[in-house]
């Protein structure tokens, strides 16, 4: 059984490795009770797919290689 | 202007190091202006810019913070002022006054998976554009584009604390937006809810019987 206190923990740690934010240690330590504990497993699993569908869904400007030439025109005509 | 060194020995730099986050930016100058022309303008501001002064950069560094950070500077001195927005005390005002430090994180625990299953894209891009240019700018840098809070936190000139708390509200922002759309379009959150008020027993086969 979890209390809230380990749920915070949890919702923390799961942020935390997401954002890149936890040290060596503490990023296997995580990833060893993700393995482990289902209830790791699960926020780890959840956390992952809404992050994966923001990145996903994000509207991207198509084809960039119209603006690189540009840039690269731009720059061709400020050095002669 | 600073000294640069023959053109040559930049390109390569130019092109290999630079060159490749143009579609990376572009995404970010259109979340940040709303608009492909703008947004393309201040890309290529932000690549003479950094050609301008690329004898600052170091080869092998991180390339795309930098330019980021070119970038997110020439829209707030440039690009601002350029379109002459009338000055106004909005939400955001508000909020970078009551800006903190503190170490607080969030992530999406609290967002359920399945009202993605009702979006086509739309929706994130609004729900993202909608918040206010702080949080707008952390949720591109850290969700979309990946930054670490120290590679934002150098980004936007502000410190780490303020990184972790912008996000904290952003992000609770977003998964309310997000919510409330889902919950718009017929997307019911059932959560707390007791089993018998969304379910309807199965009929027994005495009670069928009867009938």
């Amino acid at each position: 059984m979890h209390n809230v206190d380990d749920l915070n923990e949890l919702t923390k740690q799961v942020g935390m490795f997401f954002d890149q934010a936890l040290d060596p240690q503490s990023r296997d330590a995580f990833l060893q009770r993700v393995s482990s504990d289902p209830l790791y497993q699960q926020a780890y699993q959840h956390e992952q797919l809404i992050r994966e569908n923001l990145k996903k869904l994000i509207y991207r400007p198509g084809d960039a290689s119209q603006l690189i030439q540009a840039i690269k025109n731009q720059i061709g005509g400020k050095e002669k | 202007m600073p000294n640069k060194p023959a053109k040559s020995q930049y390109d390569p730099i130019f092109e290999k190091e630079l060159l490749p986050h143009v579609g990376a930016l572009q995404t970010f100058a259109y979340h940040l202006t709303y608009n492909q022309e703008d947004a393309d303008d201040l890309v290529q501001e932000t690549y003479l810019k950094a050609y301008r002064f690329i004898d600052k950069y170091e080869k092998g560094t991180n390339a795309k913070a930098w330019l980021f950070k070119i970038l997110k500077n020439a829209y707030i001195n440039e690009y601002r002022k350029k379109v002459k927005q009338p000055t106004k005390v909005d939400f955001e005002d508000i909020v970078a006054f009551h800006d903190t430090d503190d170490d607080r994180v969030s992530g999406y625990s609290d967002l359920r998976e399945e009202i993605f299953l009702h979006m086509m894209g739309d929706e994130v891009t609004t729900a993202i554009n909608s918040l206010p240019i702080d949080f707008r700018t952390v949720i591109l840098l850290c969700d979309i584009e990946g930054f670490t809070y120290e590679e934002i936190a150098a980004i936007i000139d502000v410190p780490i604390g303020t990184v972790r708390s912008r996000l904290f509200r952003a992000r609770n922002l977003l998964k309310e937006k997000l919510t409330e759309y889902a919950r718009q379009h017929g997307y019911t959150d059932v959560r707390g809810q007791k089993k018998s008020k969304r379910t309807t027993p199965a009929k027994t086969k005495d009670q069928s019987e009867e009938e």
